[in-house]
């Protein structure tokens, strides 16, 4: 699929003289071969699954594969720079991993009295004194060196008592994949497993990247240099790295996210068939079964399955709705099971998760709800009841969020940061719509497909603002933090390669390649905010 | 070389110069405190404040007060440094700080001043707000237009850019961030900037190869 395919066999490094027709004939016949290569792996049948990841694997872009690359480097970096426990809820999300590798059984109790082991590694790392009191760095003397490497070698017990804290309710998918390298590093100490485990997360970041390029390439096939700066700019993203970079479902849930983009984005370009409509199904179960956050983006995507039927059907007739019916029963058999399993042991139909949604009961007035979270993400319009006065949601919690709020929000940048960061927003967003309002044509032949993100988009907002209402007004945006909004990276891959798309094709990758070094430098300097936190 | 070469290097460089320059700053320091340090909440409350505390020192060089109050979101924030009646120093940080401090920058005053007012004022929070302090019955407590728990004395430190520049503490540093972690030891900043010099490499290739 790259463009430059005899980049390997340039003559200029080839020892061999070629045999006739210069350097020219040479490049040619290469390319030939490389397109005989690919024409066989395309038509190769994909009889077993093993060899369909192979092929699909073989078939990916390279520009993929660094995209991938470079967002598992950059969250491997934001694994070693984040002290252990920095990251929001890591303890939580560690202690569920824990119960499930030592006990075997899922979480029982949304309480904190975690392990010995990790209680004794939070006080000896001094996670309680350093969260959320910027004054506080990271221990940095020997001697609590020394302190803790003695506690985590006095053996502790690992056994929680099934308690989890906040992560006990959601499901188990995530914790069981981090068994494995909590297991894999099971005779060192408590750091080791984290490390291990957070590596792991930093692989999942690299998926994202891979299917934030892979979404873009489908959705926005006509300029293939735009598709590298979604990928990358999605690959450089702080927050991606920054929590992919911790023990946080949160990694997880944005690479299933990233694949439903880029499985409803292909469905969309290519057509349903069965194949892709099993593909379909088995990413939204496993969506399901990674966080209970993806109840908000699962409306979206069975809007997506019903209008790919809706269109298939056109050319295969009833057969497109057997599709539907199979992308929609294997996407809900998890929560069926789930389900079953609870009923006949005698609990309650959700398990753990009931008690959250009980917890959950609604209160206030429907159109106060609805108030609350518009503005929850948008300015408030006139005749609203002011939930959040004298301050702008979309500037404080969301973009300032998103340009850099790390730690437990803890690690800001000096205030001028965010004032300056609004100026490369404006011309992306300046580029991007100048992109749309060209391509309006388009625009309006894939308005289903565009409804399916919107719907993606809008339904997650939705669960997120409705959960924050539920606890307000004792606390005025209990989840307003951008990285719940990370599920739609992809979508922000999309605007980036739209606004180079925008500048034209003469200027546009000279656009491309500068938002790309900035978004770099915006990944760079990110890391070296948090170091001067908690090590300057 | 190609226009897209062209701005690769130029950005490059940009940057290469932007985490130069940043390294040759001074990290913010402590320059005094005056060691009421967080053993009470003062005052709690889901209103707009004002206080004042009288009996503090502002040194010269200070560039940012930092405030004992914390919150979940913060409000907008301001701060007053009077002494006699005369602003010394005033200076603002607006709403969305998190934490148990807040940090407001400052102007420089020149020279050192005894018996200074700090006085300070919170908007109207989103969520309550706390004051931390020590409890205390003498000269100089808190005076808040909100209900106070307790009487005491608001914790307030006087930042400045240190002596030392970033790149003077790398060392330091580096001795930091090989403590309390898997695998301790410096290893990790040279593992850290090999990767971020691998990144480097990798985007500058595939946007030459790909945009170029």
């Amino acid at each position: 699929m790259s463009r430059h395919t005899s980049a390997g066999v340039s003559p200029a490094t080839s020892s061999k003289r070629p045999p006739s027709g210069g350097s020219r004939e040479l490049t040619r016949r290469a390319r030939q071969q490389q397109a005989r290569k690919r024409a066989a792996q395309m038509r190769r049948p994909a009889s077993s699954s093993p060899n369909l990841l192979v092929s699909i694997f073989r078939r990916l872009p390279r520009a993929a594969w660094v995209c991938m690359a470079l967002a598992f480097l950059n969250a491997a970096c934001w694994s070693f720079i984040t002290p252990p426990f920095q990251v929001p809820d890591e303890p939580s999300h560690f202690a569920y991993v824990q119960q499930l590798a030592e006990a075997g059984a899922l979480p029982s109790s949304g309480g904190e009295q975690f392990s010995p082991e990790e209680l004794a590694t939070l006080a000896d790392v001094e996670q309680g004194a350093i969260t959320l009191q910027p004054q506080h760095q990271s221990i940095s003397q020997a001697a609590q060196q020394r302190h803790l490497e003695s506690d985590l070698s006095s053996s502790p017990s690992r056994q929680n008592g099934g308690q989890a804290g906040k992560a006990a309710s959601e499901p188990p998918l995530y914790y069981a994949l981090e068994t494995i390298p909590y297991g894999m590093a099971s005779g060192g100490t408590l750091l080791d497993r984290l490390e291990l485990m957070r590596l792991l997360s930093a692989l999942m970041a690299g998926l994202t990247a891979l299917f934030a390029f892979l979404f873009v390439r489908e959705a926005l096939p006509g300029e293939r240099w735009a598709w590298t700066v979604g990928g990358l700019g999605v690959a450089c993203a702080p927050l991606l790295g920054f929590m992919s970079g911790g023990v946080n479902s949160d990694a997880l849930l944005y690479a299933v996210s990233g694949a439903l983009f880029y499985c409803l984005a292909r469905g969309f370009r290519r057509g349903l068939d069965k194949r892709l409509a099993c593909v379909l199904g088995a990413v939204i179960a496993i969506g399901f079964l990674t966080k209970l956050n993806f109840i908000g983006v699962a409306p979206g995507a069975f809007l997506g399955v019903a209008l790919l039927s809706r269109r298939a059907a056109s050319q295969h007739g009833r057969q497109a709705y057997r599709w539907l019916a199979l992308a929609a029963g294997i996407g809900i058999s998890p929560v069926l099971v789930y389900a079953c399993v609870n009923l006949l042991s005698h609990d309650a139909l959700l398990g753990i998760a009931t008690n959250a949604s009980q917890a959950a009961s609604h209160h206030g007035s429907f159109f106060g709800e609805i108030s609350y979270i518009w503005q929850f993400y948008l300015p408030r319009l006139p005749g609203m009841t002011p939930d959040f006065p004298h301050y702008l949601t979309t500037r404080e919690i969301w973009f300032n969020g998103y340009v850099g709020l790390y730690g437990w929000f803890d690690t800001a940048f000096p205030g001028w940061v965010y004032d300056f960061a609004l100026l490369p927003a404006a011309l992306i967003a300046l580029a991007c719509a100048r992109a749309l309002f060209l391509g309006r044509t388009a625009l309006g032949e894939r308005a289903g497909e565009l409804l399916v993100y919107a719907a993606m988009g809008l339904s997650l907002m939705l669960l997120v603002g409705a959960d924050s209402y539920l606890k307000f007004p004792g606390t005025a945006a209990e989840y307003g933090q951008t990285r719940y909004l990370l599920p739609l990276l992809p979508l922000l891959g999309a605007v980036y390669a739209l606004a180079a798309r925008g500048v034209g094709r003469r200027w546009g990758p000279v656009f491309g390649i500068s938002l790309v070094v900035l978004l770099f430098a915006h990944d760079i300097f990110s890391q070296l905010q948090t170091i001067a936190r908690y090590y300057g | 070389m190609s226009r897209a070469a062209i701005t690769l290097a130029v950005m490059l460089a940009l940057l290469a110069i932007a985490v130069g320059l940043t390294l040759t700053r001074s990290p913010i320091t402590v320059l005094a405190s005056n060691g009421a340090v967080n053993q009470a909440v003062l005052v709690e409350t889901a209103s707009a404040v004002s206080g004042c505390q009288g009996a503090e020192t502002l040194p010269a060089g200070t560039s940012a007060i930092r405030l004992a109050i914390g919150g979940e979101i913060g409000p907008a924030t301001s701060v007053t440094v009077k002494s006699g009646g005369r602003i010394l120093a005033r200076g603002s940080r607006p709403a969305g700080w998190t934490g148990g401090t807040v940090t407001v920058p400052v102007p420089r005053p020149a020279n050192t001043v005894k018996g200074v007012d700090v006085c300070f004022t919170l908007a109207k929070p989103l969520e309550p707000i706390t004051i931390f302090g020590i409890p205390s019955s003498g000269a100089g407590t808190l005076r808040t237009s909100a209900a106070q728990l307790a009487r005491g004395r608001l914790g307030i430190e006087y930042l400045h850019s240190g002596p030392s520049s970033w790149l003077s503490l790398l060392p330091t540093i580096a001795w930091r961030m090989g403590i309390g972690h898997a695998w301790p030891g410096s290893w990790i900043v040279f593992a850290l900037l090999a990767a971020m010099l691998a990144s480097a490499a990798l985007l500058s290739t595939l946007a030459l190869r790909e945009l170029g």
